[in-house]
């Protein structure tokens, strides 16, 4: 076989080239800390990677809308608590006003009271939370209960609001929903007399009229809706919980995408950092193999 | 006198021989030049006549010079010219490949990729609080950044196409130039002489340059000129050559056109590459990157149209344009998106007081729970279809049946109201609607009187169904696939692309290295065998010096010694 120096020199560059490109490959890797610089060194880890990325932003935008959710039905669960504690006062006015102890001429003060707990448990059905009334269903920019007033005293009540309820799709496809409607806590027919603001209307003219027997009967009304409040109340503590469950299975699904992603993506550092070395040593030996191959040649040794 | 003559043909030989190995070392390096061997023969036996005991034989008349040998492959020159034409396209297209790579911003963090993911979470987190400006904001801007990021890449493969032409036309006139010189030089050139082999190397040069560009077949003529032809064109007849330049075809591609009109088929070779470049590899990322953009702008659009903006006007559409390069955001003001979706519910509860209603169970059996009793079947037309019912389904089945018309509908425990939600995902149009063509149904339902409330702020079906996408099979991409997955495969589709470039171009290189080896060790100039010629034919020179000098003496003694 004839060698020729144009040939030998030809595939000594050849592959110092290659062995060049090997080294450029593992700096940029030890470097990046990225097994690839572009999708192109593996196509199908990249197809993983966009993949798990993609993954991961949909779960953590759960994370995002379960906590802002979470914030709410604390909300919703101090609200309601605020009304439990008013139908509770309202029962024991009614319980005061029915018993056969209080003398009739204070039954215009307890009324005076009851009406007091009405306005506050209409302004609690009115209540904003960042702006928006969260017992208007979704029609969260204009008060859901609307008054009818005679003076100072509310006789009637309208809802205006929206029962729709509203969902959220979190992980898995679960859809949870997260709005209390009016209906639910302050009854369909807010005026019902069996419903929270009916009843206090009921009482309150009830105990200005000094009818202790319809104070008597306001009372087991309002422990009926003291239930429900309740209910509902537990109603949103549940959800409450189960947000929180979410949240701690969205923890290890994020962890598991992650870990997933970085054993697709990410470089084993010392691998890379002991091939380079080993790499840069060939590479020296090349070199010095290359400088030293040209010297021997028959015209050298005929001088 | 005929030793004379002997020993000056033998300096001559030998001089020619050593100007031959001259020409060798002087031309190790030049790329392209074939070793040259100069070939001596003993003269004819003209000589002065000799008397042996055999008879009279003539002396021979030394050495001459018959011939200088060109060491070429024919073969190997045909191998290596086509694997130039593969090796030079493949290298043009890694390099198209790698500035498309570029382009994409194809890294570990695709930006495409991210800014669709970032858009889906807008939505999503406007779900619970649709009614929020500054997540209505956050959804337009992050349509901003995606449309940008559509746009670059797009208008991004627009200019590298053009590039590409560019250079496909600089290409051609490179070939025109190439084909005259050829056409120039291509004469019966005298073989044997050191000029006529240089003429020969300078000629397959050209070929060899030709064969960068594009494939061409070679055919020696018997006048000792060549004919280069492509797709059984020729290019260069005799002294005559065409000319090339890049046109369009009937469909519309560009392609390679001689000065007659006739199409070439140029299938490698850089100018093959830059044509397949232009025709194939970057029409079709452009195309397909149209596709993402218009069946995200489809999926998108659809659902805003059949929701509300906070204005309570049906919603606009998000995106404008009819692909990846003119895609625009085309509302302005938040307010306009239309995030909520119609509903019409019942005017009041629809069950009795302190009763309980089982949804799952049949209507038949429920009647007491009702405050309408249901027939025992009919039609109910929502949204202007039909949909037959009867007593034995289950209020959860009549319900589940409204889906199909793009209606989601429910029995909200709560109120004890029954709500017939537009759902966007289904058909065209933004209201709902469910009137009676037979039977009671709307009765039970309690919405012959409703009235449809268009969006409601607080209401985020949109936002969701926008957020739903991550996971919901659309139409205009393959069945069971998501946007998200379509783009995936899409940026995987293109990685690959560039990878078998790469590969390709590896492949090619080593194999036309290997041809190169080859044809180096037939045809190469090696400095050991150089000098060892030099030092023989140095060596016969300096015996066909001495051979003169002996032939002189004796002719001296001859005429000045043997005369007194």
């Amino acid at each position: 076989m004839r060698v020729t120096q144009a040939g030998q020199q030809a595939l000594i560059l050849a592959n110092l080239g290659d062995l060049n490109e090997r080294l450029l490959n593992l700096r940029m890797q030890a470097s990046s800390g990225y097994r690839m610089q572009d999708g192109s060194e593996d196509p199908a880890s990249y197809g993983q990677i966009l993949s798990l990325k993609s993954q991961e932003a949909v779960v953590t935008a759960h994370g995002e809308v379960s906590s802002r959710l979470s914030g709410r039905l604390a909300y919703y669960d101090t609200v309601l608590g605020q009304l439990s504690d008013n139908v509770r006062n309202a029962r024991t006015l009614a319980q005061q006003g029915a018993s056969s102890g209080t003398d009739p001429t204070n039954l215009p003060l307890l009324a005076t009271q009851v009406n007091q707990v009405l306005d506050t448990v209409l302004g609690i059905a009115n209540d904003q939370n960042e702006g928006r009334y969260i017992f208007a269903g979704a029609k969260t920019d204009s008060p859901p209960y609307v008054a009818t007033r005679l003076g100072d005293q509310v006789t009637g009540v309208t809802y205006q609001g929206d029962d729709r309820p509203q969902d959220v799709t979190l992980d898995n496809g679960q859809s949870m929903k997260f709005s209390v409607s009016g209906s639910e806590v302050f009854g369909a027919d807010p005026a019902d007399p069996n419903s929270v603001i009916g009843s206090l209307i009921h009482l309150r003219d009830a105990l200005k009229a000094g009818d202790q027997a319809a104070a008597t009967a306001s009372m087991t009304v309002l422990d009926n809706v003291y239930s429900k409040v309740l209910a509902a109340r537990g109603e949103v503590g549940a959800r409450e919980q189960h947000l929180a469950s979410l949240d701690l299975l969205r923890n290890n699904v994020i962890l598991q995408l992650q870990k997933q992603r970085d054993s697709v993506q990410n470089v084993d550092l010392p691998t890379t950092v002991s091939q380079l070395m080993q790499e840069q040593t060939v590479w020296q030996s090349a070199l010095q193999v290359a400088s030293r191959v040209d010297q021997y040649n028959l015209l050298n040794m005929l001088r | 006198m005929d030793g004379l003559r002997m020993a000056s043909r033998a300096l001559l030989a030998q001089q020619s021989a050593i100007l031959v190995t001259g020409e060798n070392i002087s031309n190790q390096a030049t790329p392209g030049y074939s070793r040259q061997v100069a070939r001596l023969q003993p003269a004819a036996q003209s000589g002065a006549p000799i008397s042996t005991p055999k008879g009279v034989v003539r002396a021979g008349d030394g050495v001459t010079l018959s011939d200088v040998e060109r060491f070429r492959s024919q073969f190997l020159d045909d191998a290596i010219r086509d694997q130039t034409a593969d090796d030079a396209g493949s290298q043009v297209t890694q390099d198209i490949m790698g500035r498309a790579t570029a382009v994409m911003g194809d890294t570990n963090d695709s930006p495409l990729a991210m800014s669709l993911d970032g858009f889906f979470q807008q939505a999503s987190r406007a779900v619970a609080t649709p009614d929020d400006p500054s997540l209505r904001q956050a959804i337009l801007n992050s349509a901003s950044t995606l449309v940008s990021e559509f746009n670059t890449r797009a208008q991004a493969l627009v200019s590298l196409r053009r590039e590409v032409a560019d250079q496909a036309r600089s290409g051609a006139a490179q070939v025109n130039q190439i084909l005259a010189d050829i056409a120039q030089g291509n004469v019966a050139l005298p073989e044997g002489t050191v000029e006529g082999n240089l003429a020969l190397d300078r000629r397959d040069n050209l070929v060899n340059k030709l064969s960068e560009f594009l494939d061409v077949q070679v055919v020696p003529q018997s006048s000792g000129t060549v004919a280069i032809y492509q797709d059984g064109v020729a290019l260069v007849f005799g002294r005559q050559n065409r000319t090339v330049s890049v046109g369009t075809d009937m469909a519309g591609n560009a392609a390679l056109r001689t000065d007659s009109g006739k199409i070439l088929n140029v299938t490698s070779g850089k100018l093959g590459a830059l044509l397949q470049a232009q025709n194939v590899q970057l029409a079709s990322f452009s195309s397909k990157l149209d596709t993402q953009a218009t069946a995200l702008m489809d999926a998108v659009n659809s659902r805003l149209q059949n929701g509300y903006a906070l204005d309570g006007t049906a919603g606009s559409p998000l995106f404008a344009g009819l692909g990846a390069q003119d895609m625009r955001v085309a509302i302005g003001d938040q307010r306009r998106l239309g995030l909520a979706a119609a509903s019409l519910q019942s005017t009041a509860s629809i069950t009795t007081a302190n009763s309980v209603f089982d949804t799952s169970q049949a209507l038949s059996t429920q009647t007491a729970a009702l405050v309408t009793t249901p027939a025992a079947s009919g039609v109910i037309s929502v949204n202007g279809t039909n949909v037959a019912w009867d007593n034995s389904m289950s209020m959860d089945q009549i319900l589940a049946s409204l889906s199909a018309v793009g209606v989601k509908g429910r029995f909200d425990v709560g109120s004890q109201k029954i709500f017939l939600v537009r759902d966007p995902e289904v058909g065209v149009g933004a209201t709902v609607t469910a009137t009676d063509v037979t039977g009671n149904l709307a009765a039970v339902f309690g919405v012959t009187t409703a009235v449809i409330n268009p969006g409601i702020p607080g209401d985020g079906s949109v936002a969701q169904s926008l957020a739903n996408l991550t996971s919901t099979p659309v139409l205009g991409i393959p069945p069971s696939i998501t946007i998200p997955q379509s783009l995936h495969g899409y940026l995987t589709d293109f990685a690959s692309t560039v990878a078998g470039a790469k590969d390709l171009a590896s492949t090619s290189k080593a194999l036309l290295s290997a041809l190169t080896q080859q044809r180096e060790q037939y045809q190469g100039v090696s400095s050991d065998e150089e000098t060892m010629n030099l030092m023989m034919y140095q060596r016969a020179y300096q015996s066909a010096a001495r051979l003169a000098t002996t032939q002189d003496q004796m002719l001296d003694t001859l005429i000045n010694q043997m005369a007194r």
